[in-house]
């Protein structure tokens, strides 16, 4: 479970990147957190992970605050975050190994890890192929890969489908449902609105370091999301030709 | 948790090729530059015992009290680890029946050209080669990682800051020592099949290990340079624009420029200034001795009546007066150009004490200045260790002595015994007569030079070892005290 | 378009932080460096003076024929460039060893190291991201996708970072030689102005040898890590390692007998052995006048036996033949000697000049060693240099032994009793004075290494435009 309570972030230069944001996600859930960019979405997981420290309020992993005990805290929780180049001269495997170790994984066979790479669709041939020579997408598995083996109740992913093609963001996402039906908490920073229907059990929209709006999924199946979003952005909604 | 950490440090350099460029320039030059040492100081040792053996085998009938004692001194083996002075330093000692004694330099320069590049010694491959490579190894270790990503993937696990920095370090020296004691071991390994310098001895083992464990500790020192200049800057650009500005501070500007500017606060005369100073007061000085023994054969004339003004030595023939005369006036001479030969060696020693303290002083000033760049450390302590450093000028000083006093006690002496004992007189035109043996009274030679042991090395510089073991906490302790605040986004 | 090129690459890298860094760093270094050398120049200046007052002095009281040559010891005033490179000469004091046994340790700094370690630096750090870099945050791409060729492309980056770098270049010179104009005691005239000009035109062409290695890496490996190692290995390899390990090549290919033994040798041939063979002729001309030797060794001084010889004709006659033939038999012994020696000091010398000749031809594969061997020519501090004193000393002391003997001749006419170890006044002997050499003398000895520079630039520069052509984009 994760908890954000009137989570706050003021930086040195009086900018406000998070103004009391409050969150609660369960075991089993999918939440979206839509937002522009430079709404506080990053700053969010962030604070999560004690990357930076919090002004005001706190934020709570399966009940442990992140400031009083961050290792603790780590235990529960994994990361992906967005484009990550990983270890270029290691391999596919030899990455997995390094991070699930670092998890605490420290059993883990060879098979193991070919198990859970297969899992998210990455080929057998890349397997011990060194990491520079992926695509984006590849590097993109292997990211989440690194967050599974860990197999962590709480899970915080950052912008996970950016630059995927339709076919390898879907492959994930429906990874993400199979966590969900193991249990686990999901935070997911994203614009990917359209597959925020599909698989989201609540979505939220930030603007400004603020949560302006929490949905539901049956609440937003009968809103037009998009519109939504774009009214929450001010942008122009586009017209339908 | 740390051992995956440094099992995935090592693994990720021996990945790189840099760890190849490293492994590289250890295993040729440091063998090349430690044959290339040994080779010099193999001719050196030749050269010595050549002119030992010259200055015996010539010397067989002495000539007498103006005969010059020649002292030579051995060079030192450790010297093959650095050349330091070595080039400039006294390699003779020279003394007379006076007690006065001089430093001689006679190597000739073959090749002026090795003097305008430097020497590829163990020292230079240390302070200027591994030095550079330590903050090509080091420089992106801590802002490459954050900006390819995987440093938050770290971070973001159960993992303690301070494992995480501990594990760099341990790491990349790791990877780096092991290259290093590569290439010294094949450099000991050529040492023993392709030269006789006695390096694996008893006696130069301990000294030798205590270079190996400074160099170690010095290297380990610009290591954590280079990690805390990684954690400062923002990306690699940034971070390998401050390794090289640190390091040609480090490495080149602060021990060059020191003596430098120790030269622009406490200026002193120059040598030539000195001589100058010395030469006059040897003029004013005997002059004062010619004008007293005038003076004294004036008075001895006068007292048997004689004016010692009119006198036409040469025509005296056998006036037995002018005989006692003369005879009273060499006894008493040798008392006065002995008084006034004291006095010219106390005056010019002052000069020259004087002079020695201001170069002390202003040299004490350059090395506490370059002492800012640990290079400035590591140079003294190893040029002293290997007997090629600033003390081995008074250690030179302190042989020069007990030779002095060795060969008055062992030949000088004894030849005015027999000069007194034979009536044997010397004179510079017609030479030495009378009678005299010279089977007992052997060629004074140096047979045993003493270098300052390790220890006294050591403890002369206690100042630069502490400072080496000063900086190597401080910079490791910054080190993983900045990564500890790091932010790693 | 080009011009457009031109200024983004100018402006980029002089207002980048680095530049700035950099620069202050020089001119940090060359003030202290500069006000370090003036003094030591003038103190050098003042030294040679003080020294040629005590030798004229020495030598007007206590002058004779058989030790002048020793007296005589013409040494090189300072050169005044010797400010910018301090150059290497074949006789290493070892006075001023002992004035400041640090300039040992830790050589001092001049202009050329300045150029050949912290401007080559600068160089590589300019010039390393200048493909991998544009590539990385994509503009390289942005770049290509215009009208722009590659070699357009490659030209505009390497002229705006060595313009940048010239810049600084000036900024720091021009300090240096402002520093030095201010001090009244040394004036630099135009053969001076148009040396430091030219070393000025060498010290880029050098730096831009760097900047091109760097500019290579960076096309090559794509990467702005890995090209800046490989820069920073070709780099320590090309200027520390090569130039230090040509003397040791060298005498492992050519080997010529220490410099030592040789100088023993030749005291011993010129020393006792002369003494000996000087004393057996003597000997022989011994045997032929035994009653004069007689004569001789019963007067107790100059003066008895000179008043003897003026009382017989017959005597005198003897003895001025006696004295001729001893003279002969010493300049024989000499003479045999002296040939002797020669004979082995050419052999040597040809020899040793071989080897150091071999030395700089091994280290001239590094573009470190031409340049520094080209300013310290150009500066008057090099080894052409002491070649060219060597020759005027040479010719001077021709003519001032001419003088000494015409002088020596003439004493001997009106002294009977003259022998080499008597005083002469030669108080009236030719000064030496001495010029530097004119600049295009200078330079026509630099021209070698000014070639093989420009050579490696334009071998370094097609090298480039090729790797360009090539990289994936």
């Amino acid at each position: 479970m994760l908890q954000a309570i009137d989570l706050t972030k003021r930086y040195e230069d009086q900018q406000l990147a998070l103004d009391a944001l409050n969150l609660e996600i369960k075991e089993g859930e999918i939440f979206f957190l839509l937002g522009a960019n430079g709404a506080g979405k990053t700053t969010t997981i962030n604070l999560f992970l004690n990357f930076i420290e919090p002004t005001g309020g706190r934020a709570l992993i399966n009940g442990i605050d992140v400031t009083k005990e961050p290792l603790e805290s780590k235990k529960y929780v994994s990361y992906v975050s967005e484009n990550v180049m990983l270890y270029g001269n290691f391999t596919a495997r030899q990455n997995l190994d390094f991070f699930a170790k670092l998890g605490g994984k420290t059993n883990l066979t060879r098979d193991d890890y070919y198990m859970r790479m297969r899992e998210v669709g990455l080929q057998e041939e890349a397997f011990e192929k060194k990491l520079k020579t992926f695509s984006k997408g590849m590097r993109q598995k292997v990211g989440l890969t690194i967050a599974i083996i860990k197999d962590a109740p709480n899970i915080l992913l950052d912008e996970p489908t950016a630059g995927l093609d339709p076919k390898a963001a879907a492959e994930l996402l429906q990874i993400l449902v199979n966590l969900k039906r193991q249990g686990k908490s999901i935070l997911m920073c994203t614009h990917d609105i359209f597959r925020a229907k599909n698989i989201a059990d609540r979505v939220g929209i930030m603007k400004e370091g603020r949560l302006v709006m929490v949905r539901t999924r049956e609440e937003f199946m009968e809103d037009d999301l998009e519109k939504i979003y774009m009214n929450y952005m001010q942008e122009m909604v586009i017209e339908k030709v | 948790m740390l051992r995956h950490l440094i099992i995935k440090e090592i693994q990720e350099i021996i990945t790189n090729t840099r760890s190849l460029f490293v492994l590289l320039i250890c295993i040729l030059l440091i063998p090349l530059g430690l044959y290339v040492s040994s080779k010099e100081y193999e001719q050196n040792r030749a050269a010595y015992k050549d002119a030992k053996q010259m200055y015996e085998e010539r010397n067989k009938d002495n000539k007498g009290m103006e005969f010059v004692a020649e002292g030579y001194i051995p060079p030192s083996p450790l010297s093959i680890f650095s050349s330091g002075l070595s080039v400039y330093l006294p390699n003779k000692i020279t003394t007379d029946s006076r007690g006065v004694w001089h430093e001689e330099n006679d190597y000739g320069i073959n090749n002026p050209v090795a003097l305008l590049f430097g020497k590829i010694d163990f020292y230079f491959i240390i302070t200027i080669i591994l030095s550079l490579l330590a903050f090509m190894v080091t420089f992106n270790s801590i802002s490459g990682e954050k900006e390819n990503g995987t440093l938050r993937l770290i971070v973001a696990n159960a993992v303690p800051r301070w494992k995480i920095i501990f594990a760099k370090i341990a790491g990349s020296y790791t990877v780096f020592l092991i290259s290093f004691l590569v290439g010294v071991i094949s450099g000991l390994v050529l040492l023993a099949l392709t030269t006789s310098v006695p390096i694996l001895s008893v006696s130069y083992l301990i000294p030798f290990l205590v270079i190996m464990m400074i160099s170690l500790l010095f290297l380990f020192i610009l290591f954590n340079i280079g990690i805390l200049l990684s954690i400062k800057t923002r990306n690699s650009g940034a971070s390998i624009t401050a390794s090289l500005l640190v390091w040609v501070l480090i490495a080149i500007i602060i021990p060059k420029v020191s003596p430098m500017i120790a030269q622009i606060i406490y200026p002193i005369k120059t040598e030539e200034v000195v001589n100058k100073q010395k030469a006059m007061k040897r003029d004013e000085i005997r002059a004062e001795s010619d004008r007293t023994s005038g003076e004294l054969m004036k008075s001895i004339m006068s007292e048997r009546g004689m004016n010692a003004e009119k006198l036409d030595f040469f025509n005296m023939g056998d006036d037995p007066n002018v005989k006692a005369a003369l005879v009273e006036y060499d006894g008493m001479i040798v008392d006065v150009k002995r008084k006034y030969d004291e006095m010219e060696i106390n005056a010019i020693g002052i000069i020259e004490k004087d002079y020695h303290n201001q170069q002390l002083v202003q040299q004490n000033i350059s090395k506490n200045i370059s002492r800012i760049s640990p290079i400035g450390c590591y140079t003294y302590l190893i040029s002293d260790l290997t007997n090629t450093g600033l003390i081995e000028l008074s250690n030179i000083e302190y042989n020069a002595r007990q030779f002095s006093s060795f060969t008055e006690s062992e030949f000088y002496s004894k030849l005015r015994k027999y000069y007194k004992e034979y009536h044997i007189g010397f004179n510079v035109s017609k030479g030495i007569f009378g009678k005299v043996d010279w089977n007992s009274i052997h060629v004074p030679t140096l047979n045993t030079y003493n270098y300052p042991t390790m220890i006294s090395s050591l403890g002369a510089n206690w100042i630069d070892l502490l400072f080496i073991c000063f900086y190597s906490i401080f910079f490791f302790a910054v080190s993983v005290f900045q990564f500890i605040k790091y932010d790693v986004r | 378009m080009f011009k457009e090129l031109l200024i983004k690459e100018l402006a980029d890298k002089i207002f980048d932080k680095r530049f700035l860094w950099f620069t202050i760093l020089c001119m940090f270094t060359l003030l202290i460096t500069e006000s370090v050398l003036l003094n030591d120049y003038k103190t050098e200046r003042n030294d040679y003076n003080l020294r040629l007052l005590t030798q004229k002095e020495f030598i007007d009281k206590y002058a004779h024929e058989n030790r002048i040559g020793d007296m005589l010891d013409i040494q090189r005033p300072p050169a005044k460039l010797r400010l910018f490179a301090a150059g290497i000469s074949s006789d290493m004091e070892v006075n001023t060893f002992t004035n400041n046994s640090f300039n040992v340790l830790f050589p001092p700094i001049d202009f050329v190291l300045i150029i050949t370690v912290i401007y080559s630096l600068i160089a590589i750090l300019f010039s390393h991201n200048s493909f991998s870099g544009e590539s990385e945050n994509g503009t390289l791409r942005l770049i290509l996708s215009n009208q722009v060729s590659r070699v357009k492309l490659t030209i505009t980056k390497f002229l705006g970072g060595m313009l940048s770098i010239i810049i600084s270049l000036i900024i720091s010179l021009a300090i240096g030689v402002i520093y030095i104009l201010m001090d009244n005691s040394i004036s630099l005239d135009s053969n001076d102005l148009m040396a430091l000009g030219l070393i000025f035109l060498l010290s880029v062409f050098y730096i831009s040898i760097f900047y091109l290695v760097g500019m290579i890496c960076s096309a090559f490996t794509g990467s702005s890590s890995s090209s800046v190692l490989l820069s920073l290995f070709i780099w320590a390899v090309f200027t520390l390692t090569i130039p230090n390990l040509s003397p040791w090549v060298a005498s492992q290919l050519y080997r010529v007998p220490s410099i030592n033994k040789f100088e023993k040798e030749v005291k011993i041939i010129k020393g006792i052995e002369r003494d000996d063979l000087g004393r057996n002729l003597c000997k022989e001309v011994y045997e032929k006048y035994p009653d004069l030797l007689n004569i001789i060794k019963s007067a107790k001084d100059e003066k008895l036996l000179l008043a003897k010889l003026e009382n017989n004709i017959g005597l005198k006659n003897e003895y001025v033949a006696f004295q001729k033939e001893i003279a002969n038999a010493w300049d024989k012994a000499n003479a045999i000697q002296s040939a002797k020696s020669e004979n082995i000091s050419v052999d040597f010398f040809s020899k040793v000049d071989r080897q150091i000749a071999l030395t700089k031809e091994i280290s001239c594969i590094s573009p470190v060693a031409d340049f520094s061997y080209a300013v310290s020519d150009m500066a008057g501090s090099g080894i052409h240099a002491e070649a060219y004193f060597k020759d005027i000393k040479k010719n001077f002391e021709v003519s001032l032994w001419q003088f000494v003997e015409a002088r020596v001749a003439k004493i001997k006419k009106t002294d009977v009793m003259y022998d080499v170890n008597k005083y002469i006044d030669i108080k009236d002997r030719p000064e030496f004075s001495f010029r530097e050499e004119n600049v295009s003398g200078r330079f026509s000895a630099t021209l070698s290494y000014c070639i093989v520079l420009l050579v490696f630039n334009a071998l370094l520069y097609l090298t480039l435009i090729r790797q360009f052509n090539r990289m994936k984009v």
